[in-house]
């Protein structure tokens, strides 16, 4: 089986990759503007500040949009078929946006909109990657 | 005031290869088919050719040594960086602004040889934006479109039948077109028991990847005058664009760049999408022609399933779509089957699927993320 292809370290998303190996999502954000950039960007799209600072967010966001993956193609998923992949917007601000996979609950549970919560996924020492869950109405994760 | 661009280049010749899950000779070979085939078409000499445009992995210097040709003085890529619609733009607007008299435009497509996982993105590994997909199993490019997809099933209401209705009906077109990989009709319960791929993505919703070459021969209408062809005149020729790299991270996924691409179109062009009649629409996935239908202004947002569920789309309904059968029956050449298409029917020249009274057409459509359109007149 081809393997799941990791993360690769760089300057730009550095800060988020450390961040998700102590469970916390990390996002660059602009100090003079306040705006988010996720993928990380090399400087504020907003206003061009080019000092971007890596900060926690809440983890919680609601659904944008999904597809259920029924075909072989990505390496490390041979095994996994069929698997959800969301877009989440974060509660932070409207248009930012992380790709995740469902973890718990189906696909056929899932709507625009449903509330959902980040969790953990280790899956080496180096490498932990953010998931979601749906997130109960509590606030919670049921 | 009209644009200076509006009606200043013509398509006078059209070469097309059939669309062969493998053709059995070289890409080269086969394109080399299609080209001449244009030149032949269009009966002009090769050493009138001063421009060539295209997109793809055939290196065209190699078909320009090939074709025996001096050299050229316009030598390009698609407008909007996509599909097949921006390669015939790109000559047409250099033809229009007078950097070429004659361009060859074409597109090859190369079907996967064993070995090859087909559209898979990440072969550069995790890194960039890749970073915060691969991982998730969100490589593939029609994940990069099935979520959008999602989005319009969710919030217009959009139906299996109504996108049925459409693969439907390209098959059908399909059985009248020579060159078309896909010719036995199916049914909507063919269309219905056809299995997820992405789910919402069908199998059937998807283009067939094929070993294909189109080629056009554009020039001014001044030189068309003795040329063996009917000149089909270009009467705009738009691109646009909008500021994500990636279908995935896209911010609005209920807009495409179309909409880009459609701003200066019709204006250029003097005519509306109301004159249009019949329409050449990108369905690389079957599913974008919703976002071309409300995009470039046929319908209203949100109202492209109606419109496919009433057979609108049909040779009989208001607007008829791709009488070749698109590519997702003809098969997949990032939509250069649409340019030549357009031309022949255009011409009268579609044989058993010509529809009856066409004078004026629009091509329009991208790779989610990169736009082109033209709008045709004979
Ligand atoms: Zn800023």
């Amino acid at each position: 089986m081809a393997e799941l292809p990791l993360p690769v370290r760089d300057d730009l998303n550095r800060a988020y990759w450390d961040g998700a190996q102590a469970e916390k999502l990390v996002i660059l954000r602009c100090p003079a503007c306040q705006a988010y950039t996720h993928p990380p960007r090399a400087m504020c799209t907003t206003c061009w500040h080019e000092e971007l600072v890596p900060t926690e967010v809440s983890g919680r966001g609601t659904l944008y949009s999904w597809s259920v993956m029924h075909s072989k193609g990505n390496p490390g998923f041979e095994d996994r078929l069929p698997y959800a992949v969301l877009i989440v917007e974060l509660a932070e601000q409207k248009d930012l946006r992380v790709i995740g996979n469902l973890v718990g609950g189906q696909p056929s549970d899932l709507a625009i909109g449903t509330p959902m919560q980040v969790v953990f996924e280790k899956v080496n020492e180096d490498i932990t990657l953010p998931q979601w869950r749906i997130a109960a109405a509590d606030g919670g994760v049921r | 005031m009209s644009n200076p661009l509006r009606d200043r280049a013509v398509i006078v010749g059209v070469g097309h290869t059939p669309s062969s899950r493998h053709m059995g000779k070289s890409p080269m070979r086969f394109t080399l088919e299609a080209c001449t085939q244009a030149i032949e078409d269009a009966g002009i000499d090769r050493s009138e050719i001063d421009g060539i445009v295209t997109v793809g992995t055939l290196n065209e210097l190699e078909v320009l040594q090939h074709l025996g040709l001096e050299g050229v003085t316009y030598h390009a890529g698609p407008l909007g960086g996509g599909v097949g619609g921006g390669v015939a733009a790109n000559a047409a607007l250099a033809v229009a602004a007078g950097l070429c008299d004659v361009a060859l435009a074409f597109v090859t497509m190369e079907a996967p040889r064993p070995g090859i996982t087909y559209n898979y993105m990440g072969h550069n590994g995790a890194r960039g934006d890749d970073a915060f997909t691969l991982p998730y199993g969100d490589g593939v490019f029609m994940q990069h479109f099935a979520p959008w997809y999602q989005r319009r099933r969710q919030i217009d209401g959009v139906t299996d039948e109504q996108i049925g209705a459409y693969v439907v009906a390209m098959r059908e077109n399909a059985s009248r077109n020579p060159n078309a990989v896909w010719r036995e009709p199916i049914t909507m319960d063919d269309y219905l028991g056809s299995r997820y791929v992405a789910d919402p993505l069908r199998l059937l919703d998807c283009d067939m990847p094929v070993d294909v070459c189109g080629a056009v021969i554009i020039t001014t209408p001044e030189r068309a005058k003795d040329l063996k062809q009917k000149p089909v005149y270009v009467s705009a020729m738009t691109t646009g664009q909008r500021p994500r790299p990636s279908g995935i991270f896209w911010h609005d996924y209920d807009e495409m760049p179309y909409k880009w691409a459609a701003k200066r179109l019709w204006s250029n062009a003097g005519v509306g999408p109301e004159d249009m009649d019949f329409a050449m629409l990108y369905d690389g996935f079957s599913p974008l022609v919703l976002y071309c239908l409300q995009d470039f202004g046929f319908v209203p947002k949100g109202m492209g399933g109606e419109f496919l569920g009433a057979g609108e789309h049909l040779a009989t309904g208001s607007l008829p779509l791709n009488p070749h059968g698109g590519n997702n029956s003809e098969g997949r050449s990032w939509g250069f089957g649409h340019v030549c298409e357009a031309v022949l029917q255009l011409q009268g020249r579609a044989g058993e699927r010509q529809l009856a009274d066409v004078h004026t057409t629009m091509i329009g459509g991208g790779g989610v993320v990169n736009s082109s359109a033209l709008v045709l007149h004979d």
